[in-house]
């Protein structure tokens, strides 16, 4: 396939349209209080990460997957004391983390409780990350830009997550503080609707909740290994999980694919989620798990798990209605 | 050895001890140091299939426990555990190939490799 066109590189300031960095403010907080002596302990079992090393003030991403090793969701554990524990979702349907941690929670001394209610959470990405800071009166040094980092300021709590090669933090605020927060936010960081935030998102070829990590995948198949420690013992799905490791099974791979602009122009054709995607002899080959147009660009992208013989980078493929597709990354 | 007719003849209001459990139970117990075997079985989210069990020697039961009586030893349940155990035989084998304590637990779709965690 040609694909001789010169892109922009994926900058900050492509990604935000001539800025360096926008917000987003999150339809739901996705925050948990989990507390008790066993709090911890029972994310441990439960979870593919080692979280016994965390300390007041850290937080680690980890694996809730099913005994099928398949994923339910990726929430960050925040500790702020040693039985005070918070989890963060991005998942819309916030409910399937609750619903993970209730099903185990047997014996536990341990509570979990929804604060959806009492915060907004508002996700800054790029250099809006610095205005975070200002607003808790950190430094913004090195050291406090590290992942996992997590701070609480008169109410106001910050995570300094990961999100592909660009910085992002979330921000949670006292939903009665909304309006303060929001109008402090400077003009060069600009308000991002959903669809432009998961635009940069696919461009950027991050797996989100409800989209790539479903139980639709397993936790290595949806570009997860990172957080899961394969020298922690059981947890719910290690079976699995370490069998398909142990063996080379793990089938496919979560791959970015370009579209070809000819053939989206043609008929006006979207790449649909959960479209197939098949080789030049017909067989289906994966789906589409995102689709977005990458600002900035103007092109269709999106991810999607391919067998591992497609998955190759420059693999030409298609959809069913005829949208040509090759393999970026 | 415990056969399936001995787990589907264990009544489900109840857990049933095997002689050899209870007398390595006590064994066990005698070398903490302590006269009377009372052991507690419960049941807690982890291990591979997603629930494992949790075995312990203990000096009492708790206000929420399920008490029963078998073979000379006390078994306490927490209640919230005990719906995943009714009818459970707790056996005990030794030798090359023996695992010890062993869960028979008619509760139990699917185990894991290892018997310590099943799914309901």
């Amino acid at each position: 396939m040609a694909t001789s066109a010169i892109r922009p590189a994926l900058t900050e300031s492509v990604l935000f349209g001539g800025a360096t960095g926008g917000y987003l403010v999150w339809p739901r907080s996705g925050l948990y209080r989990h507390d008790g002596p066993d709090a911890l302990d029972l994310l441990q079992r439960i979870t593919t990460n080692d979280l016994r090393s965390l300390r007041p003030g850290e937080a680690k991403r980890t694996v809730i997957a099913d005994e099928r090793g398949r994923v339910v969701d990726a929430p960050w554990v925040i500790m702020r004391d040693q039985d005070d524990l918070l989890l963060m979702t991005d998942a819309m349907d916030t409910k399937a983390v609750e619903r993970a941690i209730l099903k185990y929670t047997i014996i536990e001394d341990a509570c979990l409780t929804s604060l959806e209610s009492q915060l907004t959470r508002v996700k800054f990405i790029g250099k809006a990350v610095e205005h975070a800071y200002t607003e808790l009166g950190l430094r913004g040094d090195a050291a406090d830009f590290a992942v996992g980092n997590f701070w609480t300021v008169d109410d106001v709590h910050l995570l300094i997550s990961d999100f592909g090669s660009v910085r992002s933090c979330d921000m949670f605020f006292p939903t009665q503080d909304r309006d303060r927060v929001l109008g402090r936010i400077p003009e060069d960081y600009p308000p991002l609707s959903e669809r432009l935030f998961h635009g940069i998102r696919v461009a950027l070829g991050v797996p989100w909740p409800g989209y790539e990590l479903k139980p639709a995948a397993n936790a290595l198949e949806a570009g997860l290994r990172h957080l899961i420690n394969f020298d922690k013992g059981c947890y719910v799905g290690q079976e699995v999980i370490a069998r398909l490791d142990t063996y080379d099974k793990v089938q496919r791979s979560l791959v970015k694919l370009r579209c070809h602009p000819e053939s989206i122009r043609q008929d006006f054709k979207e790449l649909a989620l959960d479209a197939d995607v098949i080789s030049s002899d017909g067989q289906k080959v994966g789906w589409i798990s995102s689709s977005e147009v990458t600002p900035g660009t103007g092109e269709w992208v999106g991810l999607g798990f391919l067998r591992n013989d497609w998955s190759y980078e420059g693999c030409a493929l298609a959809t069913r209605d005829g949208i040509l597709l090759v393999v970026v990354s | 050895m415990t056969t399936d007719s001995q787990v589907s003849s264990v009544p489900l209001n109840t857990i049933h001890v095997t002689p050899r459990a209870a007398e390595k139970a006590r064994e066990f117990s005698l070398k903490e140091g302590r006269e009377q075997c009372r052991i507690k079985i419960a049941v807690q989210g982890g291990g591979c299939s997603g629930l494992q069990y949790v075995l312990e020697l203990v000096d009492g039961p708790e206000d929420s426990d399920k008490v029963i009586t078998d073979h000379g030893i006390e078994v306490y349940v927490p209640k919230r555990a005990f719906v995943f155990l009714a009818g459970t035989v707790l056996d005990f084998s030794d030798g090359l190939n023996g695992r010890g304590f062993e869960f028979q637990n008619p509760n139990a779709k699917r185990t894991c490799g290892c018997g310590d965690s099943f799914a309901v």
